[in-house]
């Protein structure tokens, strides 16, 4: 077993919708934010592109090549406009 | 123009410097001294004013005045000292070409003096003390501070200064749909001083869910004048000051100057990247939510620095529809109200001067599994809206090409006229097209401006627009407007129809 590690995800606004889910946990070969980010799009049809998302870690915001650790919690917050 | 006077007011010397050919209507308006107030009998009354502060705001409401309504000339005198039965106390004259435009705007100023100016009086009673009241908040002097806001000046953070510093805020609101409604409600009930709102679109049926502020008597009614109207008749005490026009790029700047306080109730990225851009340049505390379906995010950005910027997180303004809106993907009325009200929570902390967590950190609300999540403010080092350096942004962009889209009717032949689709853009009321096409011997379509939505105009790419209006105010705002929202084939005639008869009949 090399680099498969298990991570929390939370998702927002329009990935909970496309995901139908709020979190989950799930266990990945992701190096980094943008791998997961990339693993995750194609498996759930995610429609905006990595540019227009913002990741966090924890209750920081992440650089998308930031090393993904075993037992992260990780959150995918897109741009939100309604008012 | 606006004074203040000792000596008594002579209303046929006022009216004499009023004297304009081009008015059809000349407005007055005479406050004068009674001989009874509130079942008491009144001998005499006596005005003083804060002189400094009555002139500046008095300038501001005639400034507004002339912004609001199509007027060549307002004028208004107040006095102060000893009034007797029957003196005049306070003058207002406004010149128009038209009736109508004569009227309101009297009317606006009048109202506006009596609520808005430093000015106390106090009635000399037949058989009664006597005591100074403060024509500004007579209303509210019926019921004193204490019996209004007992209720939150008990806490510990805010008490009678925070009241005071309540009551002294400027803040702007920008959207009065969802997110405003609520927002709106709780500021002016919290006793905020004045509120500016700021919004271009009409009440439609399918508001009515979350914007809580309009009813179905509202449908097809401009929302910043009536969000205006109904805070006035609800909370008479406060200030509210309509502003009718979507915010863009060109007003931007001028609009936020005049507030201490910035709260985006708007629901587009355009505005929301805007808002926060000048807000950064212009060091004022912005406080802002966006909100999808059941759950938001609540952010700020505060004249100290603190706070997330918009531009630090994302570089470029996401494209409008990249993720949904309120309008494709649905959203409960309770979560904006609910965003909404926590916006106004933040603006009383903002200006009573207590701390905020969102000066590190912004807010992820999810009422559906009612989570709450708080991420820590990115800093971007190279952000173009944070490093002075680096502020290049130009909110006023219509500026520099103004000539282009100006057209002066003096530099146009009837050949140079034959290649614009003319649009008389004057109300009912002030006769439109006739005069035009006589002058100009040429067709002239008809389209009031209160009828004109600029978000959905339908313009022909195929041709030119010429707008014109009385004097060429309100056909260049139309412009700015329309061009901010990528038309390029519109024009505003300078002048309007007075610089046409200058040039055809004088």
């Amino acid at each position: 077993m090399d680099s498969t590690k298990t991570v929390s995800i939370q998702y927002y606004a329009v990935f909970r919708e496309q995901r139908g889910l709020s979190s989950e946990s799930r266990v990945t070969c992701a190096r980094t934010l943008r791998e997961l980010y990339a693993e995750l799009k194609s498996a759930h049809g995610f429609s905006l592109p990595q540019e227009r998302v913002q990741v966090a870690v924890g209750d920081e915001f992440a650089d998308w090549d930031a090393e993904l650790l075993e037992n992260s919690a990780v959150v995918f917050i897109p741009p939100v406009a309604g008012g | 123009m606006f004074s203040l006077t000792d000596q008594s007011i002579d209303p046929a010397l006022l009216r004499e410097r009023l004297k304009d050919v081009r008015a059809g209507a000349l407005a007055t308006f005479e406050g004068r001294v009674r001989n009874h107030n509130d079942g008491q009998a009144v001998t005499a009354l006596e005005y003083e004013a804060y002189n400094a502060l009555a002139v500046k705001e008095s300038a501001r409401i005639l400034q507004e005045a002339r912004e609001q309504f199509d007027i060549y000339e307002v004028h208004c005198v107040h006095r102060t000292g000893t009034l007797l039965l029957g003196d005049v106390a306070v003058w207002v004259g406004v010149i128009a070409a038209h009736r109508d435009a004569a009227f309101s705007a009297c009317r606006y100023v009048i109202d506006e003096i009596k609520a808005r100016l430093p000015i106390w009086k106090k009635e000399q009673y037949a058989h009664m003390e006597s005591s100074w009241v403060n024509c500004a908040h007579q209303r509210e002097a019926q019921y004193s501070r204490e019996e209004l806001y007992s209720r939150q000046m008990m806490l510990p953070q805010m008490g009678i200064s925070g009241q005071e510093r309540l009551k002294a805020g400027r803040v702007l609101l920008v959207g009065a749909g969802g997110l405003g409604s609520s927002a709106l409600l709780y500021l002016a009930g919290a006793g905020v001083g004045t509120i500016g709102i700021c919004d271009g679109d009409r009440v439609d049926v399918s508001n009515l869910h979350r914007q809580i502020l309009y009813g179905v008597n509202d449908i097809g009614a401009k929302k910043a004048a009536l969000a205006s109207e109904k805070i006035k008749a609800q909370y008479p005490f406060i200030t509210t000051v309509c502003h009718p026009l979507a915010i863009f790029a060109g007003n931007a700047e001028e609009l936020v100057k005049q507030y201490d306080v910035i709260v985006d109730c708007s629901d587009n990225f355009e505005t929301k990247f805007l808002l926060s851009d000048v807000c950064r340049k212009l060091r004022k505390t912005l406080i802002q939510a966006s909100v999808y379906q059941f759950e938001g995010q609540l952010s700020a950005s505060f004249a100290d620095g603190s706070g997330q910027c918009l531009r630090c997180l994302w570089k470029e303004t996401p494209e409008a529809g990249c993720v949904g809106t309120c309008t494709d993907r649905g959203v409960v009325g309770a979560t904006v109200g609910a965003f909404g009200s926590l916006q106004a929570s933040e603006v009383i902390k903002a200006l009573c001067g207590i701390n905020s967590e969102l000066g590190e950190n912004i807010v992820l609300f999810d009422l559906l599994g009612l989570s709450l999540r708080k991420i820590k403010v990115k800093r971007d080092q190279n952000c173009s809206a944070c490093d002075e350096d680096r502020q290049t942004m130009d909110f006023s962009p219509m500026q520099e090409t103004l000539h282009d889209w100006k057209l002066d009717i003096l530099e146009m032949s009837s050949s140079d006229l034959a290649g614009y689709e003319l649009v008389d853009i004057r109300e009912s009321n002030e006769d439109p097209g006739q005069i035009l096409r006589s002058l100009l011997r040429t067709d002239v379509v008809q389209m009031p401006l209160s009828t004109v939505d600029v978000e959905s105009t339908q313009l022909s790419v195929q041709k030119q627009y010429l707008f014109i209006c009385q004097r060429g105010v309100r056909s260049d705002n139309l412009v700015v407007a329309l061009r901010s929202r990528g038309f390029d084939n519109v024009y505003s005639l300078a002048g309007g129809v007075e610089a046409v008869r200058r040039k055809y009949i004088a």
